[in-house]
């Protein structure tokens, strides 16, 4: 009994803060291609750059690690305005087997600056001291840091959900996404609405690798490394769907927590059969769902 | 570079064009150009020819997947097995290689193909995975991480014996690949292949005027996993070895982006795509390692901001220029 | 293929490349050596050592051995791909007519080169792989670095040294990973331990958290892991600290926390053992001038790793293979010269065992310790002239 208690409380705190790693990694790609249809294979690439920025912030400028994390986020947001501005503006309307290719060949590029700007090596945590820390928590000892993650997801959802209900660039971008063509008869710019999506995406997606750098390590590779797990969270909660999002990830992180607690053996397959399952099930009842 | 407007493709017209000649006449003269290289080029006709595999469901049936190793790989492992299994015979080997890849489709395609977009890339993605870490799991099987190695096989037509010359292995594969070139190629062009691209098109009207649209697309996903799964069975044969990388991710988004290098929406775009890839990644390994990377980032990014469909897409641009100019030109 | 078939049919491609064929002949005093390594892809760090041993061994010792000059020749693998390692040793035998093959970073590159090696005669010096069948696949290969087998009975020895009795074995799901499972849990058995549970961990696991909850409910005294290095070590040791599981039991690896990858770590790595060939705080004369060397070529801040040291000792067996040559290459006059041959390297003396082309060295257990400041291997105990056990 002890051993069954013990168990759950250790997937629920572990399942639920990995999943908001993954939540705050993908939920950017999950806005941006909801919005734009874009498949953004390089939105690891922006995560990494936030990452990196993060951390050569701390080690390098000395700068207060939760100051890092805001500046990374920024400037990444920044950073790809101009990006969207120069490239992904022009592949909206082109078939998503060019989107697939250029995003591809835009992580590439970063996988490639990455690795001559920092070396192949895992770059070392910037955490601070404090989120090493423990508390305790449902009667076991709990790293601050997972606490910390959870936080930043939580506040997160709570700040996308003001600004999708609340704020007339939210209203725009309901509007946009239903209807491109009438929001711009109405008067919205859409186009400016995309490029600020864009950079609300990239910036989020900055934050996670800032942040969620205790799960996953800064490497050259990580645009690719965490690519799949990103795509899965994408691919699970339907485009554009939020609240979908946040609960699929947690559901990703949980399943998978639990089922390398429980059958370490098997622990890799867990998570795509997941996958595949649940896309399965979505074709159920609805033999052709081919889009023209 | 949509494949709309590529749909220029040298299979409409029936006879052999003298380009598609020369091009045949390429990996022949290279048997004689580089002797001492054959089973490097033998690498690059294998690669060539699982770049074709999936040029033919992407091109011409719309079907994006990052999975298709899974038939390559599948094809690698039955081939090996037979041979440590004491069949060694080789064109039946290499067939049944194919035929596993096949079955592999003719199963998972039907639930699979009614999936389109994001969801199927996932699906495949997932599939893919989940072959490679069973191939890992199961090493009392497949070697796990250790692979299979010192296959052998016997004399192609009882006369024709493997060595690490590697004469044998070329030809060999080089046939292979010739003769599936020719089924794709007819394939492209008969009315099954042109319903295929009215479902690339616009698969809701195809089902409207009663075309089988599944059927259809199960049939040449089951058609590329066979070819797929020939190539993976040529790369065991050819190099008496498997290994876990046959079933990796990284060839299956490999095969993509070398069927992207040469040109989609044409049947020769994986077969100088999978070359040139392989050519270049050969000779730019005396390079620091990342500019590889840089270098193949970029050209994607500039092959679709530029709407070049490929290096046959730019060829076509030049020599329509070209020609365009002597129209001009002439009085 | 019959000789006098080969011949034939190379006959007509060779006409062509005529000149080609009359050049390599001419260059009869020159060994190539053909060097196969990860010089690009997600081991590529491993590749930049491999070149820079070679480059340190050169800077020290020049190009000639005996009477005859070596030349190296690089071909890239760029990743997990023994097939194209295969193809890259026959083009390097066949086309570039290289004498001797070296480089083999993962085990299934060596493994998927053997037959062309048996068939071609071409001695190997494997300068990482580690994986123990390797030596029985061919006997023209020789190993340069460790056999699994021995860091593994090293930990298992070194664990109940210390009186530790309840083991938890957490290595990568992978070949290598078994390997040291297997020798572990028959060592530890040996020497009066328990096994009290043993995971095979996936390798495309992110959070480690789960494998550090297991560990810390089976409240074992030490525990034994292996796991690439990089991002999954990393991430396993920090799951383990976080867990506590750092104060409760001895944790001993093998490579994951080599020197390169030092800087990677935060302090919670303190305290965590490894078993391997080498520790940089060697201070005998071969190591001490092969830092100097390595500093002058590739700055003061650069650390050697394992993967330097065994290549840096592949070099020296191609020099002695090279060294008793006379005119023509020949192979078994090169296997027997390393057959037996024992030397004073950078990770101290060195044997060849004649019999199974192991290499019989010393393996150090090192501690992470913070030392002025700095995270550092620090040596704590040498285990003298260990060969390869038989399991």
């Amino acid at each position: 009994m002890d051993y069954l208690v013990s168990s759950l409380t250790f997937i629920a705190i572990y399942g639920v803060s990995y999943g908001m790693v993954i939540f705050l990694i993908s939920i950017g790609l999950v806005i941006t291609m909801g919005l734009m249809r874009v498949i953004n294979l390089a939105h690891g690439a922006f995560a990494a750059i936030g990452g990196y920025l993060c951390t050569a912030l701390v080690s390098s400028y000395k700068l207060n690690f939760y100051l890092a994390v805001v500046v990374a986020t920024l400037s990444v947001a920044v950073l790809s305005l101009i990006v969207e501005r120069g490239i992904y503006r022009q592949i909206y309307r082109k078939s998503e087997l060019d989107q697939v290719l250029l995003t591809i060949g835009l992580a590439f590029i970063t996988v490639a600056s990455l690795n001559f700007l920092f070396g192949p090596n895992v770059v070392p945590s910037q955490l601070p001291a404090t989120l090493s820390g423990t508390v305790e928590l449902l009667g076991r000892d709990v790293q601050m840091y997972r606490l910390f993650v959870v936080a930043v997801g939580l506040a997160v959802v709570v700040a996308l959900w003001a600004i999708f209900n609340w704020t007339m660039f939210g209203a725009g971008l309901r509007a946009a996404v239903d209807n491109p063509s009438m929001a711009q008869a109405a008067g919205i710019d859409v186009s400016r609405l995309f490029t600020l999506a864009f950079a609300l995406g990239s910036g989020l997606a900055a934050l996670g690798g800032a942040v969620g750098y205790g799960m996953l390590p800064l490497e050259p590779l990580y645009p690719f490394k965490y690519l799949i797990i990103i795509m899965i969270v994408v691919a699970l909660s339907g485009f554009g769907n939020m609240r979908s999002a946040a609960a699929i990830s947690i559901a990703v992180g949980v399943v998978d927590t639990a089922g390398r607690y429980f059958f370490p053996t098997y622990g890799a397959f867990i998570i795509y059969v997941f996958v595949i399952l649940y896309l399965l099930a979505q074709i159920e009842g609805s033999p052709l769902r081919r889009k023209s | 570079m949509s494949v709309d407007r590529a749909f220029y493709n040298a299979a409409e017209r029936n006879r052999f064009g003298l380009l598609e000649i020369l091009f045949w006449l390429c990996p022949i003269a290279a048997f004689f150009l580089f002797p001492t290289s054959l089973s490097f080029a033998t690498h690059v006709l294998i690669m060539a020819l699982f770049a074709m595999s999936l040029g033919l469901i992407l091109s011409f049936a719309g079907i994006v997947t990052l999975g298709h190793a899974a038939f390559f790989g599948l094809g690698a492992y039955v081939t090996a097995l037979l041979s440590l299994a004491g069949y060694q015979e080789p064109i039946t080997a290499t067939f049944l290689g194919g035929a596993a890849a096949a079955v592999l489709a003719l199963v998972i395609g039907p639930l699979l193909l009614r999936l389109t977009g994001l969801p199927l890339m996932m699906v495949t993605l997932a599939l893919g995975a989940v072959m490679f870490e069973a191939a890992n799991k199961l090493g009392w099987l497949t070697g796990g991480e250790n692979g299979l190695g010192d296959l052998r096989y016997q004399p192609v037509f009882g006369i024709f014996r493997w060595s690490i010359y590697g004469q044998t292995a070329y030809f060999y594969t080089l046939a292979w690949l010739f003769v599936l070139f020719l089924l794709t190629r007819s394939l492209v062009a008969s009315p099954f292949g042109l319903a295929l691209q009215g479902i690339r098109e616009n698969p809701l009207r195809m089902n409207l005027i009663g075309a089988p649209v599944t059927g259809h697309l199960v049939r040449v996903y089951t058609i590329s996993a066979f070819i797929a799964g020939i190539a993976g069975a040529l790369s065991a044969q050819a190099t008496g070895f498997v290994g876990l990388d046959v079933l990796s991710v990284d060839l299956s988004i490999n095969a993509l982006v070398m069927l992207v290098l040469g040109g989609v929406g044409n049947i020769y775009g994986g077969l100088v795509g999978g070359a040139l890839y392989i050519v270049l990644r050969n000779l730019a390994s005396d390079w620091n390692p990342y500019h590889w990377m840089f270098v193949i980032g970029a050209f994607l990014v500039v092959v679709v901001l530029l709407g070049q469909n490929g290096v046959i897409g730019i060829v076509e641009r030049l020599t329509s220029l070209i020609s365009g100019q002597r129209k001009e030109t002439s009085p | 293929m019959s000789k006098r078939f080969r011949t034939h049919l190379v006959a007509g491609a060779l006409a062509v490349a005529g000149a080609l064929a009359s050049l390599s002949g001419v260059a009869a005093q020159t060994v190539k050596v053909g060097v196969i390594g990860q010089f690009t892809g997600p081991y590529a760090l491993a590749g930049k050592q491999l070149r820079e041993s070679i480059d340190a061994y050169v800077a020290q010792y020049g190009t000639k051995s005996g009477s005859q000059t070596i030349e190296f020749v690089y071909k890239d693998i760029g990743g997990s791909n023994p097939a194209l390692a295969k193809s890259l040793a026959e083009q390097l035998i066949v086309k570039d007519g290289v004498s001797i093959l070296t480089g083999f970073f993962l085990s299934p590159e060596a493994a998927a080169v053997a037959p062309v090696i048996n068939e071609t005669k071409t001695p190997s010096v494997l300068s990482v792989a580690a994986s123990p069948p390797l030596l029985k696949m061919s006997p023209w290969f020789v190993r340069a670095g460790q056999n699994l087998w021995q860091p593994a009975i090293i930990q298992a020895d070194f664990a109940a040294d210390n009186g530790k009795k309840r083991a938890y074995i957490a290595v990568a799901d992978y070949a290598p990973g078994h390997d040291v499972q297997e020798a572990f849990t028959k060592r530890f058995k040996e020497r009066g331990g328990e096994i009290v549970a043993a995971d095979r961990i996936p390798l495309n696991t992110v959070d480690f958290a789960a494998f550090a909850e297991r560990i810390a409910n089976a409240k074992p005294d030490i525990v034994a892991t292996f796991l690439p290095n990089g991002a999954p070590a990393i991430g396993f040791f920090n799951a383990l600290a976080a867990r506590g599981v750092t104060k409760t039991a001895m944790i001993i690896g093998i490579a994951e926390t080599d020197d390169p990858d030092l800087p990677s770590y935060n302090d919670n790595i303190i305290g965590v053992y490894t078993s391997i060939f080498y520790a940089g705080g060697l201070t005998n004369p071969e190591n001490v001038a092969l830092k100097k060397v390595m500093a002058e070529k590739f700055g003061a801040n650069h650390a050697i790793g394992v993967n330097n040291v065994s290549p840096y000792d592949g070099i020296r067996l191609i020099y002695r293979m090279v060294e008793v040559q006379k005119g023509k290459f020949d192979p078994d006059a090169a296997m027997t010269a390393v057959k037996g041959f024992s030397w004073n390297s950078p990770s101290g003396p060195k044997q060849i065992d004649p019999d199974t082309r192991e290499m019989i060295h010393n393996i150090y257990v090192r501690q992470v310790q913070k030392v002025d400041g700095k995270l550092t291997n620090v040596l704590v105990k040498t285990y003298e002239k260990v060969g390869v056990p038989k399991l």
